[in-house]
């Protein structure tokens, strides 16, 4: 076979994959780089595309709603990754070791994550009613004279969101680190007990340095799930146009498919995507020094 | 040889998706109808002025009515809330078009989700709720324009619906069918209580939360436990009174400008944000944390009197919301005493119109002038109007609860037929449409902060009245 018609097969074997490439990935990605620097209202068909510059990324700087929605995923992103990350990382630890029930147990934290996020998120929303059991419990148990409007509060609109995405997480991680915990040599614990290392000592010399693959692994794939922060804000918080619990991803989906402002939408989810860029970036950096292969 | 593989297949692709995509037809209609001019200022009257000698019967049913076809519809209403029954009564005439009904959610998502529908040609006749989704779907020209089948048919709008004023550059799209009337539901059983008297039939807001008081209950802590009064829960319609006080244009003064900083309307907005520290009405920070309504808050007890434009849908289901005591209804409070009170009639809310995507234009313009006319009565049974100046009022009582004597059952029913859907009562009309959608957004959100506290209301109305304007110059 000649060198032409070997490359002929190589490219009929590769065109699926390259086709659903391209259609999916690729030409979304540029469109989207390319609507960034228009007005357009995709109901008006193509040929309404107005090319406006650079003014949909000015009009950013000036926009309420953008700033609280970059402001807002960032606290959710610094809140939501750790506390989840450390509490699934002292869930895996402790039912790693002999405990009741650990199959059962690891199910109850791993169902969450299986389950469909509505329906989740729609119970957790009754948790948090003014009426609900949260409220209940602050004002019976507590002793709290008014109950907490939960998501129309600034100062507590966020907190349901935290803890329903941190709840949510936790059973992907926790299985994972229970995989990585599995695969800690148990020599090192035993060589350790017998120069009489404590428990805690066992855990940050050991445990922690030959999982921090794994943790690494982890905050990377959480912080970029956090940035897009969709599902739950928009499920708990249906109908509320005060901003002080939306999210990038929220601005993005209201520019687009409430204003049809699509253009200022690409403009946005392009900021979105160089923010996720660059941190994920900083954290291939930064994990040179934290992160033992 | 890789890379102008890759090249054309790029190119060939991105020349797919673009042919797939326009629709010359669209940018036409998109271009002649644009939704920032507006419509002639002649169109400016409303349903009760309608000249009720006019013929407004006889082009309705086609000398034809055994014409076959398909009419996929879509309304935000399902069939138990009156559409079957209008399906069945159309194909009493019809019997040979058959009426597909879909019903899609009035927010966001479902006109989105039904935009989308429309452009992929899923859709012949399509009812539009609200000013600003019509406008959306105007501009875009997502309806056909029906101005040569209105003209040859000689249907005069104005003497059907009382209106031209939701034609878009002299043509029109959609005939303006469906209304809304914004009233004030009370407990008769609290109102009573409370030694009200008899029902006004005017009242300010000032009288209305002095009554609220009134109908206020509370604990042994002074807690309350039943609230006397509530606003509507959507904060776009605080502006009824803008409407109730001009006749016209929720977010427009006069000359064009942004109306929210008007003094009566801060006022009134301080008024409702104070009765609701007081304890007397529902909070609407209540409403917008729980996804809560007023037809719940009435019906589950929580309080003796709301707002409401929807609430018969809810109370005639007595199944699933019944109630142990009469309901009343009252005038939507005037700001000051004396005067006309534009919100006590019908104001147009739904809009029917042929998409562009239909496939048998002429059962859906047979379907859409029935429904339109004869149709429009079946929006009572859902809680709203019909607009069509030749709605027997009169019967729309047995077509809602069943006959008089069950209706009375359930609602004091000469304040029913006095203030719910009275097509005599004044009304109002939009003929400004500038900037609709940026309006409703920036007032909703400043509205917020001045009932979260974030804002005073003079800080929340000013700031708004500023970009509000602004949009409206930009959109100018």
């Amino acid at each position: 076979m000649n060198r032409k018609r070997e490359n002929i097969v190589g490219y009929a074997f590769i065109s699926p994959a390259l086709l659903t490439f391209l259609i999916l990935v690729a030409f979304p990605f540029l469109f989207t780089i390319f609507l960034s620097f228009t007005e357009w209202n995709f109901l008006s068909g193509w040929s309404n595309i107005k090319f406006v510059g650079l003014e949909n990324f000015y009009d950013m700087l000036a926009d309420n709603r953008f700033i609280s929605g970059v402001k807002n995923t960032f606290i959710y992103t610094l809140t939501i990754v750790p506390i989840s990350i450390i509490v699934a990382l002292i869930l895996a630890y402790l039912l790693n070791d002999k405990v009741y029930c650990k199959k059962a147990l690891r199910l109850c934290f791993f169902i969450p994550y299986i389950s469909s996020s509505v329906a989740l998120a729609a119970v957790f929303k009754l948790l948090f009613r003014e009426d609900g059991v949260v409220n209940t419990l602050l004002i019976n148990v507590f002793g709290m004279s008014e109950p907490i409007l939960w998501f129309t509060d600034k100062h507590y609109a966020k907190i349901p969101i935290i803890l329903f995405v941190i709840w949510v997480q936790i059973g992907f991680e926790l299985i994972i680190y229970m995989a990585a915990l599995q695969n800690v040599p148990k020599e090192l614990y035993e060589a350790s007990e017998l120069d009489g290392v404590t428990p805690w000592k066992k855990f940050w010399k050991i445990t922690f340095p030959l999982i921090s693959p794994t943790t690494f692994y982890l905050v990377v794939v959480q912080l970029i799930a956090v940035f897009k922060i969709f599902n739950a804000i928009d499920i708990m918080c249906f109908g509320d146009s005060a901003h002080y619990n939306t999210s990038l991803v929220v601005e993005i989906y209201k520019s687009a498919f409430n204003n049809y402002k699509f253009g200022y939408a690409s403009a946005e989810a392009l900021v979105l995507m160089v923010f996720i860029v660059i941190i994920t970036i900083i954290n291939f950096v930064g994990q040179k020094k934290w992160v033992h292969y | 040889m890789k890379k102008l593989t890759a090249l054309l297949l790029i190119v060939v692709m991105l020349f797919t998706l673009c042919a797939c995509g326009s629709n010359d037809e669209t940018s036409e209609v998109a271009e002649s109808g644009s939704a920032e001019t507006g419509p002639a200022s002649d169109g400016a009257t409303t349903i009760a002025d309608a000249d009720k000698n006019a013929d407004i019967y006889s082009w309705i049913i086609n000398e034809d009515t055994s014409i076959s076809g398909t009419v996929r519809f879509y309304i935000p209403f399902s069939g138990d809330q009156g559409m079957d029954d209008m399906i069945a009564e159309f194909n009493s005439v019809y019997p040979n078009i058959k009426v597909e009904l879909n019903t899609y959610s009035n927010n966001s998502d479902g006109n989105i989700a039904l935009n989308t529908a429309i452009m992929a040609g899923e859709c012949d006749v399509v009812a539009s709720f609200e000013i600003h989704n019509l406008m959306s779907r105007l501009s875009n020209g997502l309806y056909i324009d029906l101005s040569d089948r209105v003209q040859e048919e000689g249907i005069s709008l104005m003497d059907n619906w009382g209106t031209e004023a939701y034609n878009q550059d002299g043509k029109t799209y959609v005939l303006p069918c469906g209304g809304l009337t914004h009233y004030v539901a009370i407990n008769m059983d609290a109102w009573n209580e409370a030694g009200l008297g008899d029902l006004p039939t005017e009242w300010t807001w000032d009288e209305y939360i002095e009554a609220s008081r009134k109908m206020t209950k509370t604990d042994a802590n002074g807690a309350t436990t039943v609230y006397g009064g509530s606003n509507y829960q959507v904060i776009a319609d605080l502006l009824e009174l803008v409407y109730q006080v001009n006749g016209c244009n929720r977010f427009y003064n006069a000359d064009g400008s942004c109306v929210f900083n008007q003094q009566y309307v801060k006022d009134c907005i301080q008024k409702f944000i104070d009765a609701e520290n007081e304890g007397v009405w529902f909070s609407l920070n209540a409403y917008r944390a729980d996804d809560y309504k007023t037809w719940f808050a009435y019906t589950d007890g929580k309080v003796a009197s709301t707002v409401s434009c929807n609430l018969a849908r809810f109370i005639r289901d007595t199944g699933t919301y019944p109630l142990d005591h009469i309901t009343g209804f009252a005038p939507y409070p005037t700001v000051e005493e004396g005067q006309t009170n534009y919100e006590s009639g019908v104001n147009y809310f739904s809009f029917a119109g042929i998409t562009r995507g239909c496939q048998d234009e002429e059962a859906a313009w047979a379907f859409t002038k029935w429904y339109s006319t004869y149709g429009s009565k079946y929006l009572t049974i859902a809680g709203h109007q019909s607009t069509w100046s030749g709605t027997d009022s009169d019967g729309l009582v047995s077509l809602i609860f069943g006959s008089e004597e069950e209706a009375a059952k359930i609602v004091d029913v000469d304040s029913f037929k006095q203030w719910v859907g009275n097509p005599h009562n004044p009304s109002s009309y939009d003929n400004m449409y500038t900037a609709y959608s940026e309006l409703n957004s920036i007032w909703t959100e400043y509205v917020m902060y001045a009932y979260t506290g974030d804002m005073s209301v003079d800080e929340a109305l000013d700031t708004a009245t500023e970009l509000g304007n602004k949009a409206i110059e930009d959109a100018s």
